[in-house]
């Protein structure tokens, strides 16, 4: 029973422990390299590099085992097989630099050869980003392990090629924009595609080449919300009109005038009586005072404060609207997935 | 005095409800007047009247009953006065107002025959808001369109015009006060001017 509980726990092992079990081996290994247990430590390195999925060591693990294990092959006195893994480890990491401390003369001058011997490059890129293609670009970065040529290309899955990106030499990293566009600086289309990153010899044969899938999506805009609307957004007139106040004014004044004036014309002959001019001047008197109330032209401070924020709200409004319709125009999204490395037959392989 | 019982009735009644399109106004009016009289003889003689009003509208029709009575005198000659005019007018504005209608005043002296002016007119009656709904000024103009003097017989013409300021007081009561002249003529120059000061208190429904 206890055996079949330590399968089952095995099995159920969580995959950081699992990790932690190929980091322990790869420590193995390298204690038993420095007490120069050569033997045991290549049996102890091999067996961590084994290791699959997720009980696979990290990158730089893996990068730090193989040169171990170079090491150690060359105090071997096994040669090829110490160039053949120093080869594997300038492909999967090609900035790696062996530690001139840690490690003997000749295992660095090895590693030089094969380094500068075996073109090869790696590629960083976002793993999702947007971009408006023609006004930015998406930059990939490239690494080389040595100065050679290069030739980058943004290819369809049925192996057309959409656009050159790079061709020359390539020396310690190389920045690669891509604007969204293909060579006829059109949008690319939606849909599956890669951008592959072949390296050349010196006799200008590909020896290596970089595949990172791309996906081009059809991206939502991402829109700004627009402020708050106030509760009222017309503007109000901001002065008293002098309309309703000359339309107030004007009864009062033209009764007061017709009482001047009428009289005298309908009563012809006699001179009206001047008591009239009581009621007429207080006709007057009320139009002057009800133009007077209505205060024209003067300003109205509660309008004035609202059409401010009225005013406020659409500069606002309209300029959250133009970024809006500028982040919509042509946005794409842009996923990119881990790079393979693929070596064409008869290139050598590590 | 059955004019007078006549409007009372009519304002009495101003307190009955009406249909909704109806709109009625009756009001009690004092007067104070000034006739100059010319002719063979001149004469001024002043006084007061005491009256009423009834306006009755409906849409843009207006029915306007006015009646007043009263003694005018001086230090030789005394008379008892009396004015009416009826007039149906057509308002094509809520401000303006023009009408049509007869207009009489009757001179009665003890011992005479009775002297009377009556016109047929047309009228333009003009409203202006100067603190709406609570103060507006008045201006009526009359011209007679045909007219006729009893005694010397005669045909007449004549016309007037009003001018005044109306306030709205509480309890639906409207106060107008006003200055009134108008003037008949007739052949054989003879003519009449009546100037007068009027205060009117209207109930409106």
């Amino acid at each position: 029973m206890r055996r079949v509980a330590l399968l089952l726990t095995l099995l159920f092992l969580p995959p950081a422990l699992a990790g932690q079990a190929a980091r322990a081996v790869l420590a193995q290994g390298i204690h038993a390299y420095d007490d120069l247990e050569f033997e045991q430590a290549a049996g102890l390195l091999r067996r961590a590099l084994a290791a699959q999925g997720v009980n696979a060591l990290a990158r730089d693990e893996v990068s730090n085992a193989l040169i171990y294990l170079t090491a150690t092959e060359l105090l071997r006195d096994r040669k090829d097989s110490a160039r053949a893994i120093a080869r594997r480890l300038v492909i999967t990491n090609p900035r790696y630099r062996p530690d001139e401390l840690v490690f003997p003369p000749q295992l660095l001058l090895l590693y030089e050869v094969v380094r500068r011997a075996t073109p090869a490059v790696i590629g960083e890129a976002p793993a999702d980003t947007t971009i408006r293609p023609g006004s930015e670009a998406l930059t990939l970065r490239l690494y080389a392990s040595a100065v050679h040529d290069v030739q980058a290309t943004l290819v369809a899955l049925d192996g057309r090629v959409m656009r050159t990106l790079f061709r020359g030499p390539i020396g310690d990293s190389l920045a690669l924009p891509w604007n969204g566009l293909d060579s006829a600086n059109a949008p690319l289309q939606p849909g599956a595609y890669a951008i592959t990153v072949s390296s050349f010899d010196r006799a200008g044969k590909v020896v290596r080449i970089l595949r990172m899938p791309l996906s081009v999506l059809s991206a939502p805009a991402d829109t700004l919300a627009h402020p708050a609307a106030p509760a009222d957004t017309v503007l109000r007139p901001e002065k008293r009109p002098l309309g309703p106040a000359l339309r107030v004014l004007a009864p009062g004044l033209l009764a007061g005038a017709g009482m001047a004036v009428l009289p005298p014309a309908v009563a012809r002959g006699e001179r009206p009586s001047g008591g009239r001019f009581v009621i007429g001047g207080t006709l007057a008197v009320a139009g002057v005072a009800a133009f007077l109330a209505r205060k024209p032209g003067r300003a109205i401070p509660e309008n004035v404060t609202h059409n401010a924020v009225v005013r406020a709200w659409r500069r606002e409004d309209a300029e959250i609207a133009r970024r809006n319709s500028e982040r919509a125009k042509g946005v794409i999204g842009v996923h990119i997935d881990a790079p393979v490395i693929l070596t064409p037959a008869g290139a050598g392989g590590p | 005095m059955k004019p007078l019982v006549t409007i009372a009735v009519l304002i009495a009644c101003a307190g009955q409800p009406l249909s909704a399109q109806w709109r009625f106004e009756a009001g009690l009016a004092g007067a104070r007047e000034i006739v100059n009289l010319r002719g063979n003889t001149s004469a001024r003689l002043t006084g007061s009247l005491l009256g009423g009003e009834v306006v009755v509208m409906r849409g843009h029709l207006t029915g306007r009953l006015r009646y007043a009575q009263g003694r005018v005198s001086n230090d030789s000659v005394s008379r008892d006065l009396a004015a009416g005019e009826a007039s149906l007018g057509y308002a094509p504005v809520s401000w303006l107002e023009i009408g049509v209608g007869p207009q009489a005043r009757t001179f009665i002296a003890s011992g005479l025959s009775d002297r009377r002016w009556l016109f047929w007119t047309g009228r333009v009656r003009a409203r202006g808001a100067i603190f709406p709904d609570r103060l507006a000024s008045v201006v009526e103009v009359w011209q007679g369109l045909s007219g006729r003097l009893n005694r010397p017989e005669a045909s007449a013409s004549g016309g007037g015009v009003e001018l005044g300021l109306e306030a709205r007081l509480p309890r639906n009561l409207t106060g107008r006060l006003s200055y009134r002249v108008e003037q008949g003529r007739a052949s054989g120059g003879i003519k009449e001017t009546v100037e007068g000061f009027t205060l009117t208190v209207a109930l409106r429904h």
